[in-house]
């Protein structure tokens, strides 16, 4: 069985309506099931050490998180019956079942997108949307983008170096230290906007940022058609159906 | 995609307008590093889609809110991906308010950034209430509670906590653009498609 971007993207379509329209039982179960292929499904493992220690932070602030929300709905909204007290502090059956409903849902949400982006280079998804549609400037921003936002972090520190070496009020008072924003953000977007203009130029001496380039045809994709992928689609429009069939 | 709106893409995103784009969203995904660096107590995570739409245009801003919101979800922050209406909605309204000459003073800047907090929180309200259930697990989830223990609605409760955040951080956003588009050198913004968003109209050429 293999999971290849179609397969992927369909998938996490299925786990996102699901987690939408289906009950939290089933959504804390299709969790489960998203770690355990994540675990033997070659296709699904994550892609390097940092996507896999992302899933793991992620997941698991995203489940303490869930828990002590639950336990906030419970305490703060005073509806239905009284589970259970402690010290004076009264936890209700309905804002614990609501807090297990989104606790749920966000924990399906997240684990499905990062179990897509986790496993799946950017790269793979964009070449592969570019051949079902997606212009090729779309692409080229998302490649682009990827390329600023690695960049993005030591520039800023740099600029952040340098104004706090200036004098920039960084660490006086709230207003002060909004107001030096700018101090920060002007050098880094004045820069960036000289990049922009040469990467332009290069991009246009090279035909890429042209109107006629609308799909890149040099990508090797795949099909978009087998079993998984109409299987996972068709399992995406029962899920969205039938709470609307049983009312 | 209609022939006047692929016109309008290709002009905006022509020469510096496709890798500005690019860089608008790197700014709107990594912003919180300098908002963290500077201790301050704001998002400004739609930086970037202003800057876009007043320096290049509706269709560059939706884009580069959207793209912003999806990558957010593959840089770990999936709850971003669903409120990709959001910020079409921020960049179509920013960029609106720049072709009709509100960058060009610091009062209608503000002006306008408070407008786009209040329709911020009304478009983002039903998406956290009825999909996330207001639990969006940050620390404004203690607001969204408060309102809902003192009688409101959820919807209400979602709706009041943006209207006490959004406002304030779209307003910063909004006066930080303008003054540093107002700082950037003549020759750099008549670069851009909207650069005479800025400019007075007797210095564009």
């Amino acid at each position: 069985m293999h999971f290849r971007v179609p397969e992927k993207l369909a998938m996490t379509l299925c786990l996102l309506v699901t987690s939408l329209t289906g009950p939290p039982l089933l959504s804390l179960t299709l969790v489960a099931v998203v770690l355990l292929a994540r675990l033997i499904v070659p296709d699904l493992r994550s892609m390097n050490k940092i996507t896999a220690r992302r899933f793991r932070s992620v997941l698991a602030f995203l489940f303490c998180g869930a828990i002590v929300m639950t336990l906030l709905n419970g305490i703060l909204i005073r509806e239905g019956l009284i589970l259970f007290q402690w010290a004076g502090i009264s936890v209700y059956e309905s804002g614990i079942a609501f807090g297990i409903r989104t606790g749920a849902r966000l924990l399906l949400m997240t684990s499905a997108l990062l179990l897509l982006f986790g496993s799946t280079q950017l790269s793979g998804i964009t070449a592969f949307l570019n051949r079902m549609g997606l212009p090729a400037r779309i692409v080229m921003t998302i490649h682009l983008t990827v390329h600023f936002v690695a960049s993005m972090p030591s520039r800023i520190e740099r600029i952040y170096s340098a104004q706090e070496a200036r004098g920039a009020p960084v660490r006086a008072h709230l207003v002060s230290r909004i107001l030096s924003l700018t101090a920060v953000l002007s050098p880094l977007i004045l820069s960036s906007t000289v990049e922009s203009i040469e990467r332009g130029k290069a991009l246009e001496l090279r035909g890429y940022n042209s109107s006629s380039r609308w799909v890149d045809d040099t990508v090797q994709i795949d099909s978009p058609y087998s079993f998984l992928t109409v299987f996972f689609l068709f399992m995406s429009i029962i899920a969205l159906l039938l709470p609307w069939l049983l009312g | 995609m209609s022939s006047r709106l692929r016109l309008q893409f290709d002009r905006e995103l022509d020469g510096a307008g496709l890798p500005f784009v690019a860089f608008c969203i790197a700014l709107n995904l990594t912003v919180g590093q300098i908002t963290a660096a500077l201790k301050i107590p704001l998002y400004l995570d739609s930086v970037g889609t202003v800057l876009a739409a007043v320096l290049c245009g509706p269709i560059s801003a939706i884009l580069a809110g959207a793209i912003s919101n999806i990558l957010a979800g593959a840089f770990g922050n999936p709850a971003m991906m669903f409120f990709v209406p959001v910020i079409v909605v921020i960049g179509a309204f920013s960029a609106f308010l720049a072709a009709r000459g509100w960058f060009r003073s610091w009062y209608l800047a503000a002006a306008g950034g408070i407008l786009q907090g209040v329709l911020a929180a009304a478009v983002s309200a039903p998406i956290a209430a009825f999909v996330f259930g207001g639990v969006m697990l940050a620390g404004t989830d203690i607001l969204v509670l408060f309102f809902r223990s003192v009688g409101n609605t959820l919807l209400q409760s979602v709706f009041y906590q943006g209207l006490s955040s959004d406002p304030v951080d779209k307003t910063v956003t909004y006066l930080l653009v303008y003054f540093i588009c107002r700082n950037l050198p003549l020759r750099l913004l008549q670069r851009f498609h909207g650069g005479n968003n800025i400019l007075k109209p007797h210095t564009v050429h």
